[in-house]
C-alpha cells in the first residue's frame, strides 16, 4: 500500500477529497458546535436565556446541572427514578436484543435442518414488510399481558429477527468450522461449542451490537413513552418535561437534564467507537 | 450385517433427535414468543380494522375504511401525509449515495479520518430528543439562522422556520440530512475494509484510475451491502416517524402516514382512553398502506436483484 501512498492524485481526484474534506468539517464542527452550544445554554440563567440566548456570559452555573436531580419531575417521578428506570429497561432490553438473534443466527448458519430456508425468508419479509398501523393492536395486546408500565415489558425484547440477525449470520457464516470439528472429535457437547467455543470467536461483533444496543435504548424515547408512561426513563422525561408547557419556563433546567442524558452514551462510545467501527458488516462480499 | 446397518441407523436417528432438540433450546424461545406476538399484534390489527363495537358485542363492519376513504377523498390531511412520506423516502434514497462517498472517502483515508469516523458517531450518540432541542435552537425565532434570514430578506421578524407551512417541512428535511449524513457508515465502513488488498493493488499495477476503481472494482464488490441497504430503505416508507415528532409534532404540513398512525395511538398518552372507533380507524390506514406497500417492496427487490445479473 505504501507503495501507491507517494503516487500523485490526478486533478480530478484531489478535487473530489477537497470537498469531501470540506464537507466532512463543516458537518463534524456543526455536531461539536450544536453540543457545545447545548453546554452553554444549560449553564446560563433563565433570564440569560430568554433575552439573549446567544451572547456570551460570564459566569457559567454549573449548578444548573445539581439543580436537575431536584427540579426535574415527570408525573411524580424525580431524575434518580429516571436513571432508575433508564438502567434496567436499557440493559435487559440491550441484553435480550442481542441474546435472541445471536442464538438464531448460530443456528441458521451452522446448521442443517428442516425449516432453515424457510426461517431466512421469514425474516426477510419481516424486516421489508412492516405491518403498518400495528401500533393500536400491539398496546391492546400489551396492556392485556400486564406489560404496560411493567418490566414484563423486556420479554417483548428477546426478538430472532431483524438486521441484528443478519449481521450476525453473515459473521458466523465467514467463521471456520475447524475448531468447532475438532471440538467435536474430542468429545464436547453442543452447549459447550457454543458457549466456550463460538461465541468466544464472536465475541467482537456480539459486543459492538450490544454497545449499539444499548446506546439505541438509552435514547429511544418512543417505545417508553407508548409502553412506560408511569415509569419515565431519562429520554422520555426529557421529551415530556420540555414538552409541558409550565416546565418550559425552566429552558435551562431542560438543556442541563438534556446534557446529562447524552453524558453516559458518550462515554460509552468513547471507550468502545474502536470496537463499534471495525467488527460490523452485513450482507457478505461478493466472491 | 442387518444388526450393524440397524444399529447405524438408530445411531443416526439418535443424533438426530439430539441436533433438533439442542436447536429447540437455542431457537425455541424466541421463535415462540416471535410467532405469538406477530401473530397476535398483526392478527389484531386485522380484526380491528374490521370490528366494531354495537351494544357491547363486537360485530365485522367496513365502516372504518369508508371512514378512510372517506377522508382520503374529501380533505387534505391524508394526501399531504401521502405527499411528505414520498417526499422524505425519495430523500432517504438519495441520503443512501451520499453517505457511500462519505464512507469511501473515510476507507481511502482522508486527511483526518480518524477524528471523522469518531465524530460522526455523535448523531447516533446523542438522543434524538437532544438534537431536536438543540436544532430548535439553532433555527428557531431567537436563533442566529432566523436572524440572519431577517437582516438578509429585510422583514420585521425573524420567521418562525419550524412553526410556519412555508419552511417547516424544509427544515424537517434539512434536519434529518444534518443528523443523517454519515448514515450508516459502520456497515459501510465494514464492507470496504474487508475488500481484499490484492484487489485494489492489482486494479493499480494495471493502471485502473481512482474513478474506475470506484465504479468497477469498488462498488461491485460491496454491492450486496448497498442493495441489503436500499431494500431496508424501503422499510422505513411507512415507518419512520420520530423526527416529526420531535420538531414540529405533525403540523404545519410535516405529517406523514406512520405518523397519522403514531399520534392516534399515542394520543398524548392515553392510550387506554383511546375510542375504539379511532382505533379501528387507525388499523384500516394501516391495513390499506400495508397493502400498497407489497407490491413496490417486491419490484424494488427485484430491479436490484437484476441489476446485480446484468453488471456481475
Amino acid at each position: 500500500m505504501a507503495r501507491f501512498k507517494f503516487n500523485r492524485k490526478t486533478g480530478g481526484e484531489s478535487a473530489a477529497y477537497t470537498v469531501a474534506f470540506a464537507v466532512m468539517l463543516i458537518f463534524c464542527a456543526s455536531y461539536i458546535f450544536a453540543f457545545l452550544w447545548a453546554i452553554f445554554a444549560a449553564t446560563k440563567t433563565h433570564a440569560q436565556i430568554v433575552m439573549e440566548p446567544f451572547k456570551w456570559h460570564d459566569k457559567w452555573l454549573f449548578s444548573n446541572f445539581i439543580d436537575v436531580f431536584k427540579r426535574l419531575d415527570v408525573r411524580g417521578v424525580k431524575v434518580a427514578g429516571m436513571i432508575g428506570n433508564s438502567l434496567w429497561y436499557t440493559l435487559g432490553a440491550s441484553a435480550l436484543g442481542i441474546l435472541g438473534p445471536a442464538l438464531m443466527a448460530y443456528a441458521l448458519t451452522k446448521f442443517q435442518f428442516v425449516g432453515r430456508k424457510a426461517l431466512i425468508s421469514v425474516n426477510f419479509v419481516v424486516m421489508i414488510l412492516p405491518i403498518i398501523g400495528a401500533l393500536p393492536a400491539q398496546y391492546r395486546m400489551f396492556s392485556r399481558l400486564g406489560f404496560v408500565n411493567s418490566p414484563l415489558l423486556l420479554i417483548s425484547s428477546f426478538g430472532c429477527f431483524g438486521g441484528t440477525l443478519l449481521i450476525l449470520m453473515s459473521f458466523f457464516r465467514n467463521l471456520s468450522d475447524e475448531y468447532r470439528d475438532a471440538a467435536r472429535i474430542d468429545g464436547a457437547g453442543e452447549y459447550r461449542i457454543l458457549f466456550t467455543i463460538m461465541f468466544p470467536l464472536a465475541k467482537a461483533p456480539i459486543f459492538a451490537l450490544f454497545v449499539m444496543n444499548l446506546v439505541g435504548v438509552w435514547n429511544d424515547y418512543m417505545t417508553p413513552l407508548l409502553f412506560l408512561p408511569r415509569m419515565p426513563t431519562l429520554a422520555t422525561g426529557v421529551y415530556l418535561f420540555s414538552a409541558d408547557a409550565n416546565a418550559r419556563a425552566e429552558y435551562e433546567i431542560m438543556m442541563a437534564a438534556t446534557v446529562l442524558t447524552a453524558i453516559p452514551p458518550l462515554i460509552l462510545f468513547l471507550l468502545f467507537n474502536k470496537a463499534m467501527l471495525t467488527s460490523l458488516s452485513i450482507g457478505g462480499l461478493k466472491e | 450385517m442387518e444388526g450393524i446397518l440397524k444399529a447405524r441407523k438408530s445411531v443416526r436417528r439418535a443424533r438426530t433427535v439430539k441436533k433438533y432438540l439442542f436447536l429447540a433450546s437455542i431457537i425455541g424461545v424466541q421463535l415462540a414468543l416471535f410467532c405469538f406476538f406477530y401473530v397476535g399484534i398483526s392478527g389484531g390489527a386485522v380484526l380491528m380494522a374490521f370490528q366494531k363495537n354495537t351494544g357491547g358485542r363486537a360485530v365485522l363492519t367496513l365502516d372504518h375504511f369508508k371512514r378512510f376513504f372517506d377522508v382520503f377523498l374529501h380533505t387534505s390531511d391524508i394526501w399531504i401525509a401521502l405527499r411528505n412520506t414520498f417526499i422524505f423516502f425519495f430523500f432517504g434514497f438519495v441520503m443512501l449515495p451520499i453517505s457511500f462517498a462519505n464512507s469511501y472517502f473515510m476507507y481511502k483515508k482522508i486527511w483526518g479520518y480518524k477524528i471523522f469516523r469518531v465524530l460522526f458517531f455523535l448523531p447516533s450518540v446523542i438522543s434524538m430528543v437532544v438534537w431536536s432541542q438543540i436544532y430548535g435552537g439553532i433555527v428557531g425565532p431567537q436563533g442566529p439562522v432566523a436572524r440572519l434570514f431577517q437582516i438578509l430578506s429585510g422583514s420585521e421578524f425573524p420567521p418562525h422556520f419550524l412553526g410556519d407551512s412555508r419552511y417547516a417541512l424544509i427544515f424537517v428535511i434539512l434536519y434529518s440530512f444534518w443528523l443523517g449524513y454519515a448514515g450508516s457508515f459502520i456497515l459501510f465502513g465494514g464492507a470496504l475494509s474487508r475488500i481484499p488488498e490484492s484487489v485494489i493493488e492489482a486494479g493499480k499495477i494495471d493502471g485502473v484510475g481512482w474513478f474506475r476503481e470506484l465504479v468497477q472494482v469498488i462498488i461491485p464488490l460491496v454491492w450486496p451491502t448497498l442493495s441489503t441497504m436500499l431494500i431496508l430503505s424501503l422499510t422505513g416508507l411507512f415507518t419512520a416517524s420520530g423526527n416529526i415528532f420531535l420538531l414540529t409534532n405533525g403540523a404545519f404540513g410535516t405529517t406523514t402516514i406512520s405518523f397519522i398512525i403514531f399520534q392516534n395511538t399515542y394520543n398524548g398518552g392515553n392510550m387506554a382512553d383511546l375510542p375504539p372507533a379511532t382505533q379501528g380507524y387507525t388499523a384500516a390506514l394501516g391495513l390499506v398502506f400495508t397493502v400498497l406497500t407489497i407490491p413496490l417492496v417486491f419490484l424494488t427487490v427485484k430491479l436490484l436483484k437484476k441489476v446485480e445479473d446484468v453488471k456481475y
